[in-house]
């Protein structure tokens, strides 16, 4: 599944990235495994890194002869991160004949409150506001709720100006 | 209110109603056309601060802008964030 800014950029306008990220839903091995299947010039760091919030682990590839690289996210066991994965959506590129997996954008609004970098709150602000009504915002306040970050979420919500 | 608020809500509101009338894909691609973008006017500003500087010298400030700017974004995030020195 697509996730990160490639994700957000699906529900709102587009904006700028370093990387392109995925979220694996493989065991801790199975990462290995896929790194196996990649083109000789993606070389992956064999030294996963563990984020500070919810525990998950990331792999990075830097892609040889690109500015851009590409992180491996593995599924933690976060009830979250589950239910995210459980809830992703399938989205296509005709002009490509490509189809790929993405989070809903709910899943995205509520993983962003809880980062809550500038560029987190940033993109949570344009996903409320290009999606409006689509959302499902009892599904964000449950979340939420459980994350402490309504307060962030109703601030966010009031900040945007009537369109 | 400031008096430029009401011009940033009006430019905020045309930028929401552009991104809802394109399609998925569109907003998707667009994501790469401006990174390209970005990133050339980025490697502009390296040439302009350093037009003396050999090819290989201007990639490696090119290179460690980008590592500060992974260093700056995932501060709290992957790494302990920094507690600001006293005065």
């Amino acid at each position: 599944m697509i996730v990160g800014a490639l994700a957000v950029n699906c529900y709102t306008f587009a904006r700028t990235t370093k990387d392109a990220d995925f979220l694996l839903g493989v065991k801790m091995g199975g990462i290995e495994e896929v790194a196996k299947h990649l083109p000789a010039n993606f070389l992956i760091d064999p030294q996963p890194r563990m984020e500070l919030i919810t525990g998950s682990y990331r792999w990075i590839i830097n892609v040889v002869g690109s500015d851009f690289c590409v992180e491996m996210f593995h599924l933690s066991d976060d009830a979250r991160h589950q239910e995210e994965f459980t809830r992703r959506r399938q989205a296509s590129l005709s002009s490509i004949g490509r189809t790929f997996w993405v989070p809903a954008p709910e899943d995205l609004v509520i993983q962003k409150l809880r980062w809550a970098r500038s560029k987190d709150l940033d993109d949570a602000r344009n996903i409320i506001a290009v999606q409006a009504d689509a959302l499902d915002f009892g599904y964000i306040e449950k979340w939420c709720r459980e994350h402490g970050t309504w307060v962030r979420f109703e601030e966010i919500r009031r900040s945007i100006p009537e369109i | 209110m400031n008096e430029f608020q009401p011009l940033i809500d009006q430019l905020y509101r045309e930028q929401i109603l552009d991104a809802r009338a394109q399609s998925l894909e569109r907003r998707f691609l667009g994501t790469f056309e401006i990174t390209d973008f970005a990133y050339s006017v980025s490697r502009d500003g390296v040439d302009m601060q350093f037009p003396d500087a050999s090819l290989e010298e201007r990639q490696r400030q090119w290179q460690r802008r980008l590592r500060i700017q992974r260093y700056l974004s995932e501060e709290g995030i992957y790494s302990p964030k920094r507690i600001p020195a006293k005065e």
